[in-house]
């Protein structure tokens, strides 16, 4: 058996954790700059707001049901995530993290009464943290997703399913193939003009017709659905192939200061990724890029440059990303984005030295320094002077919470 | 490489005689904190609870997983602001008493919004110099 835990509507459910205020109030939080709704709680749902609305478009119906609004507070997520991860551990050691909000249980020992464990499980998570999550429990990862759909559906006060083997045909009658893990809707598509519309059909498709007809991925969603585990575990993520650190501007940016202090702070940004996880870089790519939008003239470019040998040493990438953004930077466009990529990425064990460059050992003394000084100041506490201006371009955040859980200026209060 | 930084690669003088004995050094967190993932930090406003040595500016230390019994003190979620209190439960009746004869106890009617949010285990206060 396999279990998938997620949290409900998590990003509104962790603002509402510290605004006991809120309870039954509609909650929206929007994505970066701002743009759209991203996630929302059931009284939000309720008035038929949809995930991926332009808040421009939601905004005088929240206004006038006086609903909360938040922008993202990446930090307050990831903090809550990480506890829900860590409760969730107490009783299963073995958790896959999938995303901020979901992982995956494996549990290679039979378990006498899972159900329980499963209910125990989610009221400790909700009393530990104020999360609300649901957990379905399955044979493989795709029947685990199902069953927690399933628990959500069926049993929305519980939130607990377990799919046993001789209660599947009558649960996959009742699943859409839209609804199935890893089926797009373009796959979709297709299996139903081939009157397969329910999980229960694609699991008894021809292999061959699946893996012909659409690809090896679908066969494996129906070997899944058959019972036989086809989706790898993957308890430690693979390294990045490319490191990319993008953001749309707050408002137009034309002048090449403001786009470099910009792609400056991406570099950042992604160096800091890079060396997380202890790799080096062989190329940096930048690109820039008009908006899409209002009839105004278009232009976007991007170049390469390589480092040699290949770095994790910030000024370098620094360096490399601003030479590479001299030699597509034009005058006279408005500019609304810009990124960073890193690729070529070496993982420290796999790394070849270089036969004709020795390294500075200057650069990984000043690396490991500006690690401890980071650690000690946080992220903006030493930075490369480019990217240290009054970034009035960067992410539009009108309506950001409280760090309540990782910054002591932002700590609930109580009379 | 890291070097370490004790006893044995002190080119000249004698090794410690207790470097085989070094432990880490006391760590506040540990004192404090006894699961990380239920423990959320709150600044108390006001001095309701001063009887009980819990000052305004002092910052809670709040553990949710623990059951809140009667006596306990507790940060308490009521009609929608925090609050911290001890916790009275008499004979299916929910109070909050403050710690200062200046303020009134709270009994807790069924039409309130009412939830304790945790038990407070702690009290952390900084004097001179204290960041927080």
């Amino acid at each position: 058996m396999i279990g998938l835990m997620d949290c409900n509507s998590f990003y509104a459910s962790c603002e509402q954790v510290f605004r006991p205020d809120l309870s039954g109030v509609p909650v929206v939080v929007l994505s970066n700059n701002d743009g759209c709704i991203v996630a929302m709680n059931a009284a939000a749902k309720a008035l038929g707001i949809r995930r991926g609305t332009p808040f421009f478009q939601a905004r005088s119906l929240l206004a006038s049901s006086h609903a909360a609004v938040f922008s993202s507070n990446y930090a307050l997520y990831q903090s809550m995530s990480n506890r829900v991860m860590d409760v969730v551990r107490e009783t299963f050691p073995m958790v896959e993290i999938y995303s901020i909000d979901e992982a995956f249980i494996p549990l290679p020992y039979a378990v006498s009464d899972l159900l329980s464990l499963a209910r125990c499980t989610k009221s400790r998570v909700e009393q530990c943290t104020g999360i609300p999550v649901s957990l379905g429990f399955g044979r493989t990862k795709t029947l685990a997703k199902i069953a927690n759909r399933w628990a959500k559906k069926r049993f929305p006060r519980e939130g607990c399913f377990v799919l046993q083997e001789d209660r599947e045909e009558v649960v996959l009658r009742s699943v859409p193939v839209a609804d199935i893990w890893g089926v797009g809707t373009r796959k979709a598509r297709v299996l139903i003009a081939h009157g397969i519309t329910t999980a229960w059909d694609l699991r008894n498709a021809s292999e061959y017709w699946v893996k012909k007809r659409l690809s090896l991925v679908t066969l494996k969603t129906l070997w899944e659905l058959r019972g036989k585990p086809s989706i790898a575990d993957e308890l430690v993520p693979p390294p990045r192939k490319g490191i990319l650190s993008s953001q749309s501007f707050s408002r137009a940016v034309t002048e090449s200061r403001e786009l470099e202090e910009a792609v400056a702070s991406y570099a950042e940004r992604a160096a800091a990724k890079l060396h997380a996880q202890g790799s080096t870089a062989a190329w940096v790519s930048v690109f820039i890029t008009t908006s899409r939008f209002a009839g105004e003239q278009r232009y976007g470019a991007g170049a390469s440059r390589r480092l040699d040998p290949p770095a994790d040493y910030l000024p370098d990438i620094t360096n490399a990303a601003l030479g590479a953004l001299g030699e597509i930077w034009r005058p006279g466009f408005r500019y609304a984005k810009a990124g960073v990529f890193l690729f070529g990425i070496d993982t420290s064990e796999s790394r070849q030295p270089s036969l004709f460059t020795v390294p500075d050992p200057r650069k990984a003394a000043i690396t490991r320094a500006a690690g401890l000084i980071r650690e000690k100041y946080g992220h903006r506490g030493l930075r490369c002077l480019h990217a240290g201006g009054h970034r009035t371009w960067s992410m539009r955040q009108e309506h950001l919470s409280p760090r309540y859980t990782t910054s002591w200026a932002d700590i609930p209060q109580a009379r | 490489m890291t070097v370490p930084l004790f006893g044995e690669l002190i080119p000249a003088g004698f090794p410690s005689p207790a470097s085989d004995y070094e432990e880490g050094e006391l760590d506040f967190n540990t004192l404090l904190i006894k699961r990380r993932a239920a423990t959320y930090c709150i600044k108390v406003s006001g001095e309701s609870m001063t009887g009980a040595g819990i000052l305004s500016g002092d910052i809670l230390v709040v553990d949710r997983s623990i059951q809140a019994a009667d006596g306990d003190i507790v940060v308490a979620a009521l009609d929608g602001e925090f609050t911290v209190k001890r916790l009275r439960l008499r004979r299916g009746c929910v109070v909050l008493r403050p710690e200062n004869p200046a303020y009134r106890d709270i009994v807790i009617g069924d039409d309130q919004d009412f939830l304790v949010f945790g038990v407070v285990t702690g009290v952390v206060r900084t004097l001179r110099g204290g960041k927080a």
